[in-house]
């Protein structure tokens, strides 16, 4: 993976005093670092340059974050009749952007603050997350930071990982999932983890990684790294997300799937979820710019009811149905789910439609 | 401020002004006077020219390009005009000509993104500037995105500017300057020969750059088609040589050509879907739909019915219709 080094760092005074902000600062000698009240002026800023991306990835801001954390992952909220089989996924947004360029990212086109973003009052996030799980004793949540940032890419500098992984350790019923496109596990080797985190992979087959998911580590060196967690104890998730059709797409996912489970033992996989390539038209506009030679938004799309650009059906069904094969095949006890899928493709492809609350509840068994 | 006083006003010859010095002019070369002709030709002119001399006895137009046009257009020989003296800031000559515009009519995409251009370059404003000064009356959102999109419009190649707004798109017209030149010329002609409107100048152009680019990336470049191939390729050509149809069929019917070599697994299943709902023979009063891309899992039947005896016959037609293998293999499609 490609590090990341800011041009400059910009640190709101309410988390001056902030850890987090201390591992950074400590991290990057020799960046400019401006204090500043607030960052809203840096929208302002944003707006006047055309495009925003990659010049507002330079700008690391430390900030303070004034809204919840902790939330139900998108998925859960969809409009009722668009809605996918919900997995019963929480998310915690400790950071927004992400400096890794993988074409199909969504972030290209859904943030508004286009700047890399820490949000650095970590002592917040434990408060709300320690109220939540008090307030629903009998619930058992599993919640993911990867949704608006990767888990570890900036790990390196932040040291966020820690506080989470050692939070999560002490939780009786909360199970903290770190998904990332890199192979900065170095802060998770230590750690009394106590088995409540699962340090996850998105994957994709070498020839992808190579042309579509720019400054990533390797497929290697995800599975290298996975191994280190895996001798550190944890268990560790893949995500097979985005699927992507490409010609000789068989052989890519099938020899995938070979490679992590000749590394990685499958009783240390509690899971492994599939979903298909996803863009909204504003997306793949942004793509076409961004990416020209990226052949993923001339592939098969078609509009689906959620509004977003897909694989016609029958095209994603036949993949979700090779690769689940394959998965099973080599060990019929990890947990396969598809993400942000309906009930149809759910039948079609497992046979059934688990209910909400069900699923959630399979994932977190594969842990116990 | 200009301070008019009436034995300013002067006749001049219209062979001593210079209508090719553009240098402060808001309209295009391209403009429709007809309106104007006609104005002026019933009235005379009634609101003078702005001109500024430049040599002895020659000018140059500040305000009233159209109206000099039109003035030789009708053949008259002298025009009313003031004449500007020659030490005026030329930037206020040309916010005053902007003014005079913006006061009097609607501007044009293309004038409003020259008119930025002009700014920019010959008067050396900063971005800033325009962004704060100049946009909002121009009714333009004051962003770097905007004033790049202008500005962009403003440097297209002339064949697409002349064809901006009527029939291209602002949008489609930034696209396709992207194309080498007789694609986009391909592509004017196709617009001009269908006579496409605007959704279905933004599909076509839609489909036709993915394939375009589909095409590039399968070949690496080498040996990939170009256009007017792409066209002949899927069979459009013929399609828009067939004399029996209408000119909306024959556009229709390339389109969806061109849609199968895009869409192949997506328009061979709509094509399986369409023979199989053929052969449930099902009233056209009945009206059966798949879910749209086949995507999700409901079909819909909508019908109406006048008495009793109708709603029997449609319910026994719909019996028959549930029994049938086609429709069977109907949903093995979703």
């Amino acid at each position: 993976m490609k590090p990341y080094r800011p041009e400059q760092v910009f640190v709101e005074r309410a988390v001056e005093n902030s850890p987090i902000t201390k591992n950074v600062l400590d991290a990057l000698p020799g960046i400019p670092v401006r204090s500043v009240d607030s960052t809203d002026f840096l929208l302002e800023e944003a707006q006047q340059w055309n495009p925003t991306i990659p010049r507002s990835k330079q700008s690391l801001i430390l900030a303070h974050h004034k809204g919840r954390f902790f939330k139900p992952c998108p998925g859960r909220q969809a409009k009722e009749g668009l809605k996918g089989v919900c997995c019963n996924y929480f998310v915690i947004n400790y950071a927004s952007n992400c400096h890794m360029e993988c074409s199909y990212c969504y972030l290209q086109s859904y943030l508004n603050f286009p700047y890399m973003t820490i949000y650095a009052n970590e002592a917040d996030l434990r408060k709300e997350l320690q109220a939540a799980f008090t307030q629903s004793p009998h619930s058992y949540f599993r919640i993911g930071t990867g949704e608006l940032a990767d888990s570890l890419g900036l790990d390196p500098l932040t040291g966020y990982s820690i506080v989470l992984v050692e939070f999560f350790a002490r939780q009786s019923n909360a199970v903290l999932e770190l998904k990332t496109k890199s192979n900065c596990v170095k802060n998770l080797l230590d750690l009394d983890h106590r088995g409540k985190t699962v340090v996850s992979w998105s994957m994709n087959p070498p020839y992808i990684q190579e042309k579509e998911e720019h400054k990533t580590a390797s497929i290697s060196q995800r599975l290298a790294a996975a191994e280190e967690c895996v001798r550190a104890g944890y268990p560790v998730g893949f995500h097979l997300d985005p699927l992507i059709c490409y010609p000789g797409w068989e052989i890519g996912y099938r020899d995938l799937i070979e490679e992590i489970f000749q590394r990685i033992p499958a009783n240390s996989i509690p899971w492994i979820s599939v979903a298909s390539l996803r863009m909204t038209s504003q997306l793949k506009q942004t793509m076409r710019r961004r990416f020209p030679n990226s052949s993923l938004p001339l592939g098969e799309l078609i509009p689906s009811p959620d509004g977003k650009m897909r694989y016609f059906k029958p095209l994603r069904v036949k993949m979700y149905h090779q690769v689940v094969k394959w998965i099973r095949e080599k060990s019929p006890s990890t947990q396969v789910y598809a993400c942000m899928e309906g009930p149809g493709v759910w039948k079609e492809v497992f046979q059934s439609v688990p209910e909400e609350a069900d699923l959630g509840q399979e994932l977190i068994q594969c842990l116990v | 401020m200009f301070e008019p006083s009436a034995d300013a006003v002067k006749m001049i010859s219209v062979e001593q002004i210079n209508p090719e010095d553009r240098f402060f002019a808001i309209s295009l070369p391209w403009s429709p006077i007809e309106q104007l002709n006609r104005s002026v030709g019933r009235t005379g002119l009634l609101a003078p020219l702005h001109i500024q001399k430049t040599a002895e006895s020659q000018f140059r137009i500040v305000m009233g390009f159209r109206r000099f046009f039109s003035c030789r257009n009708l053949g008259i020989q002298n025009i009313p005009c003031w004449v500007r003296v020659l030490d005026e800031d030329p930037l206020a000559l040309f916010i005053e000509a902007l003014e005079d515009n913006l006061a009097t009519r609607e501007l044009h995409i293309l004038e409003k993104a020259h008119v930025l251009l002009k700014l920019r370059r010959q008067f050396s404003l900063t971005e800033k500037a325009l962004m704060e000064d100049f946009m909002p009356p121009l009714e333009i959102r004051a962003d770097r995105f905007h004033l790049d999109q202008y500005l962009d419009l403003a440097q297209l190649p002339r064949a697409l500017q002349r064809n901006l707004l009527n029939p291209l798109e602002p949008d489609t017209a930034l696209k396709l300057a992207k194309w080498k030149d007789d694609e986009q010329d391909f592509f004017l002609e196709l617009t001009t020969r269908f006579q496409l409107g605007k959704n279905k100048q933004k599909q076509l152009f839609t489909i036709l750059d993915e394939l375009r680019a589909l095409q590039k990336q399968e070949k690496s470049g080498v040996g990939a088609w170009d256009l007017p191939m792409i066209w002949q390729e899927c069979e459009a050509a013929d399609i828009e040589r067939n004399e029996n149809l209408s000119v909306a069929e024959r556009f229709g019917r390339a389109f969806e050509a061109l849609r199968r070599l895009r869409f192949p697994h997506l328009t061979r299943h709509e094509m399986r879907y369409k023979a199989l709902k053929a052969a449930l023979k099902i009233p056209p009063r009945i009206h059966f739909e798949a879910p749209p891309y086949f995507e999700g899992d409901r079909f819909k039947i909508n019908f109406s019915f006048g008495d009793p005896d109708e709603l029997s016959k449609i319910a026994t037609k719909l019996d028959v219709v549930a029994r049938t293998d086609e429709l069977k293999e109907i949903f093995k499609l979703v």
